[in-house]
């Protein structure tokens, strides 16, 4: 790229240029790197093909702090645009959901456009990846990395967990946090919990305890 | 089916599991062992916002091989524990006169 400047007048005079780089739409099959600068937004589109099928949006973090939030149909224009529709914990590795239902009911539409938007508070540095697949509403958990989803009044979401070094003893830290004020008959989710009779997902019930 | 966790703030509700190996369907294979969680929003007019966290902390600390360097990420709010043990240091534990831990982080 060249600048050509035709000075017709004598005097001081300053160039200034601000670039930014046409990020590609994410897909499932490829993880994307990040990198964001402090105080700016980077977004990503995805669009969502199936009606039935969940979507999760996972940011490891390396380095740096930011915020990562969602937003539907329209690029947000920060974090506080009132376009964004969920908006992860706070944490250095982090993950939203959204079931079919969340999407039809919450947002709108369950197909179509995405985005996931980063906005860094010091240089960010991370992976991005997109997993859209028939999780029926339940969804695996990784070790320290947050999930972030809506639970509509009067019902359960579900998750799994496991870990390699289960041969040996421990404890399992289990942190539930809601994101709103609530009022004074409102209630932090209940946490129910059992341990699977068995590894496959459809065998594994919370009555089969 | 047990639950459902301690209050911490107006905000946060903390679990702990004991987790006993013994407890796992599998006794040969506990690495395959699957906790099943559930998370109920029992406000009938509210849709809640809900962030879920699970870490599981080890009672078996890493060996620590006195003649290697170890990397590892530990997370806010987090730690590791390591063990030196004279299993894994058989010929240099029994003469160490000083001990020196020299932590970098990039």
């Amino acid at each position: 790229m060249y600048v050509v400047l035709n000075v017709v007048v004598e005097q001081r005079y300053y160039i200034t240029s601000l670039s930014k780089q046409y990020n590609e739409a994410l897909s499932t099959t490829l993880s994307q790197t990040l990198m964001v600068n402090p105080f700016e937004q980077e977004c990503y589109e995805y669009f969502v093909l199936r009606t039935k099928y969940d979507v999760r949006f996972f940011v490891y973090g390396y380095t740096g702090q930011a915020d990562i939030y969602v937003a539907a149909r329209n690029e947000p224009e920060g974090p506080k645009s009132n376009r964004v529709h969920l908006r992860a914990a706070f944490g250095s590795s982090t993950s939203v959901a959204f079931s079919p239902a969340d999407r039809k009911d919450l947002v709108g539409y369950s197909t179509g456009t995405y985005w996931v938007c980063i906005f860094a508070y010091s240089p960010f540095s991370g992976l991005l990846v997109t997993q859209e697949a028939d999780l029926t509403g339940r969804y695996d958990l990784q070790d320290s990395v947050i999930l972030t989803k809506w639970v509509k009044q009067s019902e359960y979401f579900y998750s799994r967990y496991r870990n390699s070094a289960f041969a040996s003893r421990g404890v399992l830290h289990i942190n539930l946090e809601v994101a709103q004020s609530l009022g004074e008959d409102d209630e932090v989710p209940f946490i129910q919990w059992i341990v699977c009779k068995s590894p496959i997902w459809s065998e594994c019930e919370l009555t089969s305890a | 089916m047990k639950g459902p966790g301690m209050l911490k703030n107006q905000y946060t509700r903390h679990l702990e599991i004991e987790h006993d190996p013994s407890a796992c369907p599998s006794k040969d294979d506990p690495s395959q062992c699957y906790y099943l969680l559930a998370f109920y929003n029992k406000n009938s007019t509210k849709i809640m916002t809900t962030s879920v966290r699970v870490h599981f902390q080890s009672y078996d600390p890493g060996d620590i091989d006195l003649t290697k360097e170890y990397q590892n990420v530990v997370e806010y709010g987090a730690f590791f524990n390591y063990e030196i043990n004279p299993a894994v240091n058989a010929d240099i534990q029994p003469f160490i006169k000083s001990l020196k831990v020299k932590l970098t982080t990039f």
